[in-house]
This record gives C-alpha cells, structure tokens and sequence, in this order.
C-alpha cells in the first residue's frame, strides 16, 4: 500500500456566459450614466 | 443569516438605455450591480457598465462578450466589498433552494435563457432568446433589457415593483444553456435547476481539513498557482493533516488545460501553506 493517499478529485465545468443582445437599428442611442453613487458625490461636493 | 435591506426597494436600470457602448453585452453585469445595490442598502448603486469595466473583461471578448457569475462575483468583493456566493457549476442551487434563499433576504443574480421570458408577457427582448441574467430579490425581478423602448417591450418602470410568475423563471433557469456536444445538441442546465450568484451580507466562514484516509501517514494533493485570475499550473504538498481558514469557494478558468472552471479555496491562517490555493472540496463552511 502506498504510504500517501490520493483523493483530490473535483468535478470542471463550462464556462457559462450571458449572450449579446442583437441591437435593433430602432433601439436607444446607448449613453453612459453616470453612478448614482457619482450624482451623489458631486452634490455633495457643490456648495 | 439575516435579512437584507429588506425594506429598500433596489431602483431598475438598463443595459441599453445606460450602459454606454457595451450596454448590449453587460446583463450580468447589470444584474450584479442591483445585487450590490441591495446588499449595501443602496449606499451603493454602480452602474451595469462600471462593474464591466472594473471587470477583468473591460473590453468584451470578440468571440463571447458577456461575462459571468464567477467574473462579476470578483468585482463585487474586490470594489464593493459585498460578497456574491457563486452556485454555478457543480455548486448550482436546485429551484426550491434557489427560492429559500431568496426568502431568506438574499438578492440574486439568476442566469437563463430567454426564451421562456420572450414568450411570456415580460418579453423584453425584441426576438432575443440567448443567455440572459437578471436580479432578483424576494419582491422584485429587475430584467436590464425591460426599458419599454419599443411597442410590446416590457416597461419594468411602469409595471413597478414585481416578480416574474414562479413557473416562467424556473423554465428560463433550467433552460440554460451551459455547452453543447460534439454533435453540436445543446446542454442545459436542467429542470429544477438554478445557476446564480447570490448576495450575502456578511462574509461566510470557511475551514480546510485535509488528512489522509485510513492508515496512510500521508496525504498528496494539488496546489494551484493563480496569475491574473486564471489557473496556470499545479504542484502536489504533502501533509499528514491540515487544518486552517479559507477562503469561501471561488471558480478560476484554466485556459491551457482545458478551458473549463474549478473551484478553489484560498488556505489561510500561517501555515507554510498559507495563501496556498486547493480544490474547495477540502472546505466546508463553519456554521454562523
């Protein structure tokens, strides 16, 4: 009997990611938001 | 566990409208920044598109542009400070756990397919039937495409606060579709069955009890080397027993291997294998 044990098994698995959306020439133009965290911060910074 | 935010109402946002140019790709990351919304009472609330780029993917991949659980999982904890359980994988949660959770506080990031939505009155996808994610809490589904942009997409903002029908949501989780054969069939990830990222409020505790089985003296096991978020290799240790903090499981990609995920946990405490990374079967969670 071997005087070292194995048993470091695990089970892989796919990477799953989310899928484009396909924009549709009628969609929004995409803008930018700011965070709403960000908003705050620059309210807080104006006198 | 206690409940979280549990009066605060997350506010909706958009892929599309406010994601600026990857706002088509970024669900996951839209969904990942209501989960921090609620999980900080709204002290919190990044945009879908600041946790893109604060990502290790700010500019999307060519060939798969979307990100992740384990991906957007990172982001939360490294920036936000807000952990994100990720039950994807082998770890993925079946339907009736996945809504103890949610009734238990706990907001979530829901991965599925979107042809069980687009087919029912919340169709929010103009013909979109890929994989999607979406956040949802015990009160609320919060779908980033569900802007009203157009005649007969789902208008989140007018609707107000609500849940998607039960039966709708667990078609679309076990619809997923998580690989496909070489025969090109695609897998799924099966009825009753819920791959997420769930927020948690506070950081579960974790131990590692590595020893051998029966009279061995000895126990090999591997220990990975992470760079840059990736799998990059192994070495064996050897230990008659350990015991030691970890980390909670996290999933790494191991792109020269075989490109599939694992999960590791990261050993703590001063060991001479402190900071070491091993397969997460060796810990177990410490109960609260």
């Amino acid at each position: 009997m071997s005087e070292i044990d194995e048993q470091d098994q695990e089970p892989t698995f796919p990477v799953v990611k989310s899928q484009p959306y396909p924009v549709q020439p009628d969609d929004p133009a995409p803008v930018e938001a700011d965070d709403v965290e960000d908003l705050v911060g620059k309210e807080v910074a104006q006198p | 566990m206690s409940p979280q935010c549990e009066t605060y109402l997350v506010p909706p946002g958009f892929q599309l409208k406010a994601g600026g140019p990857t706002g088509g790709f970024d669900c996951t990351a839209w969904a990942a920044s209501r989960v921090i919304a609620k999980s900080t009472c709204g002290s919190r609330v990044p945009t879908g598109r600041r946790i893109r780029l604060l990502s290790d993917e700010p500019v999307p991949d060519r060939d798969s542009p979307g990100l992740n659980v384990p991906q957007v999982s990172e982001v939360a904890y490294d920036h936000f400070r807000v952990y994100i359980e990720q039950r994807v994988g082998w770890r993925a949660l079946t339907w009736d756990q996945y809504e103890a959770e949610l009734r238990a506080g706990r907001p979530a990031v829901i991965q599925v397919d979107y042809g069980a939505i687009a087919d029912s009155p919340y169709d929010a996808g103009r013909g979109f039937r890929g994989g999607h994610a979406i956040y949802e809490d015990w009160n609320d589904t919060i779908d980033s495409l569900a802007d009203g942009r157009a005649p007969g997409v789902y208008n989140r903002a007018k609707a107000g606060v609500r849940r998607y029908p039960r039966d709708v949501m667990r078609e679309a989780a076990g619809r997923l579709i998580i690989g496909f054969s070489p025969e090109g069939n695609a897998r799924r990830a099966g009825e009753g069955k819920v791959w997420a990222g769930l927020g948690r409020d506070v950081m579960p505790t974790f131990r590692v009890d590595i020893r051998p089985r029966g009279r061995r003296p000895l126990i090999r096991f591997r220990v990975f080397d992470i760079e840059k978020g990736r799998i990059v290799g192994f070495d064996h240790a050897r230990v008659s027993r350990l015991e030691a903090p970890s980390t909670p499981p996290r999933a790494f990609v191991w792109p020269e291997e075989d490109g599939e995920m694992r999960f590791l946990v990261r050993i703590g405490g001063t060991g001479r294998l402190a900071g070491k990374w091993v397969h997460s079967h060796w810990a177990e969670e410490q109960a609260a």
